[in-house]
């Protein structure tokens, strides 16, 4: 993992004027990380392990990483969902409990193991085939797996991108309130925004991609 | 401040430096005297507060170009010369503030030229139309003129009398400051139009100085071309009405930070200033109608 | 049960079309309640600055997707609460072209509508003026206007400046775009401060949603506005006129009670994928099909808009989330070009996500994840992002039913979208996203990508001067329920290439006017 370019940028520094009830949102966020109500035992130790193949925080020490199972099992447990699905899938809620147990099924299948006891390199096998829909399992004959991977990956990141944690590592200033944006035209940085301490064009990462094929976990291949 | 009569340190340096005076052509009659003080009262306040306008304006912008901090270095050295002048009451600095308000004056015309490139500049140049849109949004047309109008009372109130005395032989003090006012509103009369035009004359009082200072000019205009009691009236009414719509557009200005979201409070204040009416502008008609207020009386005691 | 005494009006959703309506006919001296399904949002207390909380300005009741090429519903679609979608909407306040009105005629696709832009562009100035909207000195496009838009154009973004320096560098005309948000104060409402959470609900009240505007003169007006209420049941008597409205309130106890509101004037506004449903949901014995449904076209002729996004990596920051997303468009590529392969056309506008939709698109166009997504997060600020309004062509297989075994929470049918693009439709998209690269390359972008979407929806309960294939008339009465009027934009003929909130509020502004004229005739 490439170290941001914004380090020692805080989004955070900004909160005493963000509107009180936004600043209320994000510190509740970040100190009150929900109860696990939805998922069982088991399905908690895939996530996690999954979720830390979609967006790996090895940089950060354990206790500074950005949970993200607590609030993805919030979501589902108190349905803050969008509502709706598409006709080939099914409720949110089981697609979840499928699409885990399926990616287990497949790791069984596989490697003869639970997702979570693979090291990295197989996991990020088992969740490719996921991606591409070859993978191994009676689940994915009921449950789509190219559109389930998506659904995990658009809810991890709406989890992960949601904390300041992340805000701060693509230098982005956060909520702005109460006061917006001056210096808006092509180029220009605000005083509140930080400036890059280098370059790290994500050219190579797009041209690469471009078939929509995705990195496939590769982990930084590309580099 | 400026006082009527010297004072003693003053009438002392005055009698060591008579002979050179006398040199330069002899001394300013009272009235003259006073005017010049308060010409360099008027250009030290309204350079001060372009400053603060000029300040904003240029951190908005980012200091995207060197040349930006131009204005802002050189205009407290102006000030500061100016506000030496005026409480010494011309026995100090008057000449640096002199050689400063000329040298201002060519810093206004590079801002000028620069500010016209920086419209040019943006999208959209290539098609004449869309110039209004960039002017609203790229640097102020003619911003940078108002060092122009300030450089150049900044050099009356510092001329030494040898070198005013030929002109002032000819065209009066007055009958000056009437054209000084008439060639001064049109920039600043198109500047205040097109940027309320951006705001849409959301508020009435808008249209105030759009459509009144052409009149006010048209009366300068008229005035500087004659000695009448008329045109002293005339000109005199222009400068009044002037000064009062400085006056009263820096109350709508800071009136219209209020309406801002967030208005006055702590976390917005700032940034409103930044973007919001600029506030010290209207004080730039203000100056220039006390000024012309100024030049009346001098002219009335001649 | 609860039956409230008659009013003169009932409108079942107060969103773009029925704000109009409810402050229209309130300050003509209408009694006129308003209902809607949502609640009646506080911006100062109900919005934040968080992407992840506000996504409950979207209609998020079961709904299921389908057909060919399934749409996203939720917050490309559809709004919940007072106000509808224009809470979120991205505002830009576009008249439709005068050829939008007569592609039969001029294109041989699709139907005439039977309303043309001279009818409209009144009520587009009305609206335009009502709204505050902020729009360039000069429109070089159709859409001829009398006056110039109320409020000066906002200035350029990061966004804004790519597209008009691509587009100078193509010769294509390009404009700051005409948006709902003020650029200068309008009565109690300040100008924008360009914070960039325009899509999920600004805080300010510098955007011109119905929430702000309509809806607040209509309760001074004296409309009621009855928030949590959902419409299941258009009533009608046994002549046939619609009467009455069943709905189901919420309390603040999360109590759910049976009401019913008596009218002399039912108008459903609850927008392309509800109108239908409650129409259909109100059959009967005598309307065994569903309510105004003789035509069989309830439901029928849904569309959208593609809205491809293509993002390109720009050498500076472009720093697409500050000030309004909509910043500058170009329609020079809106009308049918006899070169292309396809008819009609598209609009390109910018866009400006926030990270978590920036990177969401980034995943599901790219298919990254992982290390790779992380680190490409980093570069955010240097990717200004172009979007597609593309107009797609009504078809009957496109629309909405009820879902035969499905409930909602209140234990109604839920609805079921189907849609799937033509080939005119997938023709014009393919266009459309070679050239939004086309401009991202010419403002200098190193490398691009796109990212398929839909946004509005449009048709559904279609307008048309014959009852056999249409719903509602030219005044958004129902062809064969007296007293029933929908309006919204189910009743679009065609999409258009413009997004629909200003055309939809104009037409309620004229069906407003019709009404109140009817009523003074005595003719309702």
């Amino acid at each position: 993992m490439k170290p941001s370019p914004y380090a020692g940028f805080d989004p955070l520094d900004e909160a005493r004027n963000w509107e009180d009830r936004t600043r209320e949102v994000v510190f509740h966020r970040l100190q009150h990380a929900p109860e696990i109500r939805f998922f069982t035992e088991r399905e908690v130790a895939t996530l996690d392990a999954i979720v830390d193949r979609i967006l790996p925080q090895e940089d950060r020490e354990p206790e500074a990483r950005v949970p993200i199972t607590p609030f993805i099992d919030q979501v589902l447990f108190e349905d803050d969902t969008d509502g709706f699905r598409k006709a080939d899938m099914p409720w949110e809620q089981d697609a979840w409990k499928w699409g885990l147990a399926g990616i287990d099924e497949t790791s069984r299948a596989r490697f003869g193991a639970d997702f979570g006891a693979l090291d990295a390199e197989r996991q990020n096998e088992v969740l490719s085939a996921v991606q591409k829909g070859q993978a191994e399992g009676e689940v994915w004959q009921r449950l789509p797996a190219g559109k389930f991977f998506g659904k995990l990956v658009q809810q991890v990141i709406s989890m992960y991108y949601a904390h300041p944690a992340a805000w701060a590592e693509i230098g982005w200033p956060g909520p702005a309130s109460k006061r917006g944006y001056m210096r808006t035209a092509y180029g220009r940085i605000d005083p509140w925004q930080p400036r890059p301490a280098h370059e790290l064009p994500s050219v190579a990462l797009v041209q690469a991609n471009e078939d929509g094929s995705g990195a496939g976990g590769s982990g930084g291949a590309l580099h | 401040m400026f006082r009527d009569r010297p004072s003693r340190t003053g009438r002392a340096l005055r009698r060591k430096a008579a002979p050179r005076s006398h040199v330069g052509g002899g001394e300013w009659s009272p009235p003259l005297r006073r005017l010049r003080n308060e010409l360099a009262l008027i250009t030290t306040a309204s350079t001060a507060l372009l400053w603060l306008d000029n300040l904003s304006e240029h951190y908005r912008g980012g200091f995207q170009r060197k040349l930006m901090y131009v204005p802002i270095v050189a205009n407290p050295i102006v000030a500061a010369a100016g506000a030496l002048t005026v409480a010494t009451g011309g026995r100090r600095g008057r000449k640096a503030f002199g050689l400063l308000s000329a040298a201002q004056t060519a810093v206004a015309i590079v801002g000028f030229v620069e500010h016209q490139r920086g419209i040019l500049k943006r999208p959209g140049s290539n098609t004449p139309r869309d110039l209004l849109f960039n002017a609203w949004y790229g640097p102020p047309v003619a911003a940078p003129l108002q060092y122009l109008g300030l450089g150049l009372l900044g050099l009356m109130a510092s001329a030494p009398q040898s070198a005013a005395a030929p002109v002032l032989d000819r065209v009066p003090v007055d009958r000056l400051m009437r054209a000084f006012t008439a060639l001064n509103i049109p920039p600043l009369w198109a500047e205040i139009g097109y940027l309320h035009a951006r705001g849409s004359f959301q508020n009435r009082a808008q249209w105030l100085p759009v459509v009144t200072l052409p009149i006010a000019g048209a009366a300068s205009v008229a005035a500087a071309f004659s000695d009448s009691s008329t045109a002293r009236i005339a000109a005199k009414a222009a400068s009044g009405w002037t000064a009062l719509l400085g006056a009263a557009g820096t109350g709508f200005h800071l009136y219209g930070l209020h309406r801002r979201y967030g208005g006055y409070g702590r976390r917005s204040a700032l940034f409103n200033w930044l973007n919001g009416p600029p506030a010290p502008a209207p004080m730039q008609i203000l100056g220039l109608g006390l000024a012309g207020l100024a030049a009346e009386r001098a002219g009335a005691a001649r | 049960m609860r039956r409230h005494e008659e009013v003169d009006a009932v409108i079942v959703g107060v969103g773009a079309s029925g704000g109009v309506l409810v402050k229209k006919l309130a300050e003509a001296g209408w009694r006129v309640v308003g209902l809607d399904a949502g609640p009646h949002w506080n911006p100062h207390e109900d919005f934040v600055s968080d992407e992840r909380t506000m996504h409950k300005l979207y209609w998020r009741d079961r709904r299921v997707t389908g057909g060919d090429d399934p749409i996203e519903l939720a917050g490309n679609v559809t709004g919940r609460g007072v106000g509808g979608s224009t809470v979120h909407y991205s505002m830009y306040a576009l008249r439709m072209h005068r050829s939008d009105f007569e592609v039969r005629t001029r294109d041989g696709v699709a139907s005439d509508w039977p309303l043309s832009y001279e009818d409209l562009e009144p009520y587009y100035e009305e609206v335009e003026h009502e709204l505050g909207i902020a729009g360039p000195v000069d429109w070089p496009w159709d859409a001829p206007r009398r006056g110039a838009y109320p409020y000066r154009p906002h200035k350029l973004n990061g966004v804004g400046e790519v597209l008009a320096r691509g587009c100078d560098a193509l010769g294509i005309q390009w404009r700051p775009g005409a948006i709902a948000t003020l650029s200068a104060p309008k009565q109690e409402r300040p100008p924008c401060v360009y914070r960039g959470w325009c899509i999920y609900g600004c805080t300010t009240d510098a955007k011109s949603s119905t929430l702000v505007t309509y809806v607040r003169a209509a309760q001074k007006a004296g409309a009621e506005i009855r928030p949590n209420s959902m419409a299941f049941r258009v009533n009608t008597d046994p002549s046939g006129r619609a009467r009455s409205v069943s709905y189901y309130r919420t309390d603040e106890h999360g109590q759910v009670h049976e009401e019913e509101q008596a009218a002399r004037v039912v108008i459903v506004s609850g927008y392309s994928i509800e109108t239908p449903r409650l129409l259909l949901m109100s059959a009967s014995a005598q309307h065994p099909d569903g309510l105004a449904n003789a035509s069989g076209m309830v439901g029928k002729g849904l569309m959208v808009h593609s809205s491809d996004i293509v993002f390109g990596r720009m050498p500076e920051p472009v720093s697409m989330f500050k000030a309004p997303p909509p910043n500058t468009i170009t329609q020079d590529f809106y009308e049918t070009d006899p070169a292309n392969d396809f008819v009609r056309g598209y609009s390109v506008q910018t866009v400006g996500p926030l990270p978590i939709k920036f990177a969401q698109n980034v995943a599901s166009s790219l298919g990254l994840w992982g290390t790779d997504l992380r680190e490409f997060m980093y570069d955010y600020v240097h990717y200004a992002g172009l979007g597609l309004v593309g107009e797609t062509l009504p078809e009957d297989r496109n629309g909405v039913t009820l879902h035969p075994d499905e409930t909602d929470q209140y234990g109604l049918p839920i609805p079921a979208v189907s849609f799937g693009w033509g080939e005119n439709d997938s023709k014009l998209k393919t266009a459309g996203v070679a050239r939004q690269k086309q401009i991202l390359e010419a403002a200098g972008a190193q490398a691009t990508f796109a990212a398929s979407d839909t946004a509005h929806l449009m048709g559904g309960c279609r307008m048309g001067s014959d009852p056999s294939d249409s719903v509602v008339d030219r005044d958004c009465a129902a062809w064969d329920v007296s007293g029933l009027y929908i309006c919204d934009g189910s009743v679009f003929v065609t999409s258009s290439a413009s997004n629909p909130s200003l055309t939809i509020q104009a037409i309620a502004a004229r069906t407003a006017d019709r009404l109140v004229a009817a009523g003074r005739r005595h003719e309702l």
